[in-house]
């Protein structure tokens, strides 16, 4: 518990409404979307870049943890005050957009600007912001930097950090640093932006984001393959992509997902498919958009797509789409309780990982429906157990990720380590690999305040 | 009330199946003015499992948190749980009212509401001293408060109450001659008392439909009002003799029609859920009976009758571009957003504003009254995007909404006036104005 005079202390740099220590707000700010709770000892509201420094040097000099928090949207516990302190929550007064300037394309945003709400002030412009995690309606920015968020656009886009030009950070002892410019080219100094990018609020908070926007595609459509099994699916991306298909989305379902969607939502797919892909094309002429369907239809086909649908309009796109949105929400029908991972691997192992996946669901008895992004590797594994089977699920994905970084893959895509995940680090990373990431976390924060103890540091 | 809440209501249980995703936080009324966790649906539904579990006392803190809820049900309509974060607010209030009291100005109304002639009698009082405290708007939009009231602010714009209320101003049975329809009109209370023009329209149209009319003179005030406040006996007993006084002539009827959006969707659904969460099942069972033939007004002309016809008939006859706001009562609660919209396009001009679902945060008698500050911030993004629409009328098929909006117009210098479809479509089908 911190004192009260900190508390007082605190009150005194961003006034009397913007820190609560009052029962309600330890408990509202104590949870994410991983469903833990540890309650912080206050809540305290930034009202700008200036208060996130006054906050930052008392904190550091009397030792006081803190968490940065923007929608406690987060699948790993980044937002979790898990050793206490103060939550700083920017969703009160950093949510604003501050520029679009439409010459550089690039947008500046304060921190708590939602996703969602930077991709429509972007197409206002005519204008298009592509990361488009699963979250996109309610994560906001900040949090999807800290965690480098993807979203089914990255097999043609990339990822959030492919969109960050430029930062302002404030460090522990209160200094303000900007890292990168709206400059494409910059090569002087250390890339500081890029570390910051996926340090989960563990080395300073950021208070400004300059991201890259791009222009919007004018035309759009949407196409589903099925296939007998997840190889020829597979083989039918890898021959896709390699003919200059470029498709904005290629996401799979695989044998047990098709299965769930059919018997619980009643979706309309051949019961007998073994992998479904489903996707977007976008570009901005007509006969681009021809050539990526022609060239994704002789792929699949080539490789035993049984059959080939094209959207012929928004609600037709809908429905193709629906089976993938849906997903997650079908599977509940093999187990009550789901441990999701989002581990990611070269695209060329998908297959091999898949079936070592079904193997280990196999050894320990629960089923294991997987979808995701085939596109670039990123695979959402779901083992479905009991909640009596907690033990012995998570010794299956404990072997999970060891296959996965064996055959070259890594614990995450897109969700972070957080607490989550931290037991596993030493699995993706030897100690020296860790001792550099301790290194680096020093550097920044010495007293160890920010986010501590996070990624297994 | 016979029963403990915490025996008929597990809040706990629903805590345990939200899964947190947050997904529901931006759409939040609340938590868009005031964006603070505790005041956000994720945030009610977590501090409602811990105040049962007793973590959580019911203090005042808390009782502002749950009195900030707007419950405007955008929460319920994105949840992938359809969690009903409005219902379980709407059973805390009534702990809040055991521990804390109603505040005596609001249990004078719920009384009120619950006595129709008294009722009666206090809006004739109302009409005749009305000039004491109120002064009336230069055009005809309601009544501004000449000094501060309780919890009134000066300059606050506020419904009119009429001399004579709309079921006092016709007989009870209005027959058509070789009518095939039948139909019960339910006023609601603001109907009936403030804005009569909309049942004397409804009454117009059905007249031109050749539709028989009866109009229950006893019914009183569907108890939404009282439902939202926590006043749970007063709901009891609004609900049941309702139910006791509908059920001697409904099966006459082909139907009740309401022209208003939270009477509509309080009898339709709410009913059954209070009686249902109150462990009253055989009352749940009646109101269960009764709700297949509620219907919104415009909902029951545009699917039952050819009102779009006789309408289309018309032509655009009137000059007027018209915006259509949707109550969170009608679009989300009982999926009613085309109907009114395809019935007004028949002859009036119309244009979308930028966002027709936003809640324009009406948000009950609490907010209304000690809670204003927020129903004010609510009120302004609806007014400036009923602006950007430059029409010269905004409609609703609710009356709390057009308190609301025309408070938040009248607050922005906003020219627009309200009025209820249902006006609109009388007056093109050649209805005078007043």
């Amino acid at each position: 518990m911190i004192k009260d005079k900190h508390i007082n202390a605190l009150r005194d740099i961003v006034g009397e409404d913007n820190i609560y220590s009052d029962k309600a707000h330890l408990i509202a700010y104590s949870y994410d979307a991983t469903r833990t709770k540890y309650e912080p000892d206050a809540v305290v509201f930034p009202r700008d870049e200036d208060d996130i420094s006054d906050i930052l040097k008392y904190c550091n000099r009397y030792k006081i943890i803190i968490t940065p928090r923007g929608a406690g949207s987060g699948f790993t516990g980044g937002a979790l005050p898990a050793h206490g302190g103060i939550i700083l929550a920017m969703e009160k007064h950093m949510n604003k957009i501050l520029e679009i300037d439409t010459q550089n394309m690039v947008a500046v945003v304060q921190p708590a600007v939602i996703n969602m709400d930077l991709q429509k002030e972007a197409q206002r412009h005519g204008l298009f912001y592509p990361p488009d995690p699963a979250s996109e309606e309610y994560s906001t920015l900040g949090g999807n930097v800290s965690e480098n968020a993807g979203g089914m656009r990255a097999a043609k886009y990339g990822i959030t950090k492919d969109f960050v030009m430029a930062l302002r950070a404030v460090r522990t002892n209160g200094d303000i640093i900007r890292a990168g410019k709206k400059t494409i080219k910059d090569v002087a100094g250390y890339n500081t932006a890029g570390i910051l990018i996926a340090s989960e609020g563990t080395l300073a908070i950021i208070s400004e984001i300059t991201l890259k926007l791009i222009p919007m595609p004018k035309y759009k459509k949407t196409y589903m393959g099925i296939f007998s099994d997840v190889d020829s699916a597979m083989n039918a991306v890898f021959k896709s992509l390699s003919s200059g298909a470029n498709p904005v989305a290629m996401e799979f379902l695989d044998k047990l997902v098709i299965e769930a969607l059919i018997d619980k939502l009643g979706v309309d797919l051949p019961k007998d498919a073994g992998a479904v892909l489903v996707g977007d094309v976008d570009g901005n002429v007509s006969d681009e958009i021809d050539f990526q369907l022609k060239t994704l239809e002789e792929s699949f086909k080539e490789n035993g797509a049984t059959e080939f649908r094209v959207a012929k309009d928004d609600d037709e796109a809908k429905k193709l789409w629906y089976a993938r949105k849906n997903a997650s929400q079908s599977i509940t029908i093999y187990g009550n309780k789901k441990l999701n991972e989002d581990i990611s691997v070269p695209r060329s192992m998908l297959p091999e990982a898949l079936r070592n996946i079904y193997k280990i669901g196999e050894k320990y008895g629960f089923k294991v429906p997987c979808f995701g992004h085939a596109g670039d590797g990123n695979i959402h594994v779901n083992v479905m157990i009991d909640i009596s089977q907690l033990e012995e699920g998570e010794k299956a994905i404990e072997e999970i990720f060891q296959m996965v970084v064996d055959i070259g893959g890594t614990l995450s895509g897109e969700h972070g380590i957080g607490t989550s995940k931290a037991p596993f680090m030493g699995i993706a990373f030897n100690n020296e690999e860790m001792n550099l990431f301790r290194d680096i976390k020093r550097a920044f924060d010495p007293n160890n305040i920010l986010n501590p103890y996070k990624m297994g540091l | 009330m016979s029963k403990e809440l915490s025996e008929i209501f597990n809040f706990s249980e629903i805590t345990d199946d939200c899964v947190k995703c947050g997904k529901c936080i931006p759409v939040c009324t609340i938590h868009q003015i005031n964006p603070d966790e505790v005041t956000s649906p994720r945030g009610f539904i977590e501090l409602l499992g811990q105040y049962q579990n007793g973590d959580l006392e019911l203090d005042k803190n808390a009782k502002d948190i749950f009195e900030s809820c707007f419950l405007c049900t955008n929460c319920v309509d994105v949840c992938p749980n359809s969690l009903p974060t409005d219902m379980v607010i709407e059973e805390v209030r009534a702990d809040i009212a055991d521990k804390f009291g109603i505040a005596t100005f609001k249990r004078v109304f719920f009384w009120l509401l619950r006595h129709r002639f008294a009722m009666d009698m206090f809006s004739k009082m109302g009409y005749v001293f009305k000039g004491c405290m109120l002064k009336s708007d230069d055009k005809d939009r309601g009544l501004f408060a000449r000094f501060n009231l309780p919890f009134i602010k000066k300059g606050r714009l506020l419904p009119s109450m009429a001399f004579t209320s709309f079921l006092n101003s016709h007989k009870e049975h209005i027959p058509a001659k070789d009518s095939k329809q039948k139909v019960a009109i339910f006023i609601g209370c603001l109907g009936n008392y403030n804005y009569t023009n909309i049942g004397s329209s409804l009454l117009y149209i059905l007249e031109k439909l050749n539709v028989e009319v009866f109009i229950p003179k006893k019914q009183l005030c569907c108890g939404a009002p009282a439902y939202f406040t926590g006043d749970m006996s007063s709901v009891e007993y609004m609900t049941t003799k309702n139910i006791e006084y509908f059920e001697s002539f409904m099966s006459d009827y082909d139907a009740m029609i309401i022209p208003e959006a939270t009477c509509s969707s309080m009898i339709k659904h709410d009913w059954e859920r209070f009686f249902a969460n109150h462990k009253m099942p055989e009352w749940e069972e009646r109101a269960k009976k009764l709700s297949g033939k509620i219907f919104m007004a415009t909902e029951w002309l545009h699917s039952q009758t050819n009102l779009q016809d006789m309408l289309a008939k018309e032509g655009k006859n009137i000059d007027e571009l018209v915006t259509y706001h949707d109550p969170c009562h009608a679009r989300k609660t009982q999926d009613i957003y085309t109907q009114p919209r395809e019935l007004l396009s028949q002859n009036y001009n119309m244009i979308e504003m930028s966002d027709p679902n936003r809640c324009c945060g009406f948000g009950g008698v609490t907010m209304q009254t000690e809670k204003f500050k927020f129903a004010k911030l609510a009120g302004t993004p609806k007014a400036s995007m009923i602006r950007d629409t430059k029409a010269s009328i905004v409609s609703a098929e609710c009356s709390a909404c057009r308190v609301q909006i025309s408070e938040s117009l009248n607050d922005a210098n906003v020219e627009t006036i309200f009025k209820n479809p249902i006006e609109l479509i009388a007056q093109a089908l050649g209805k005078d104005e007043k």
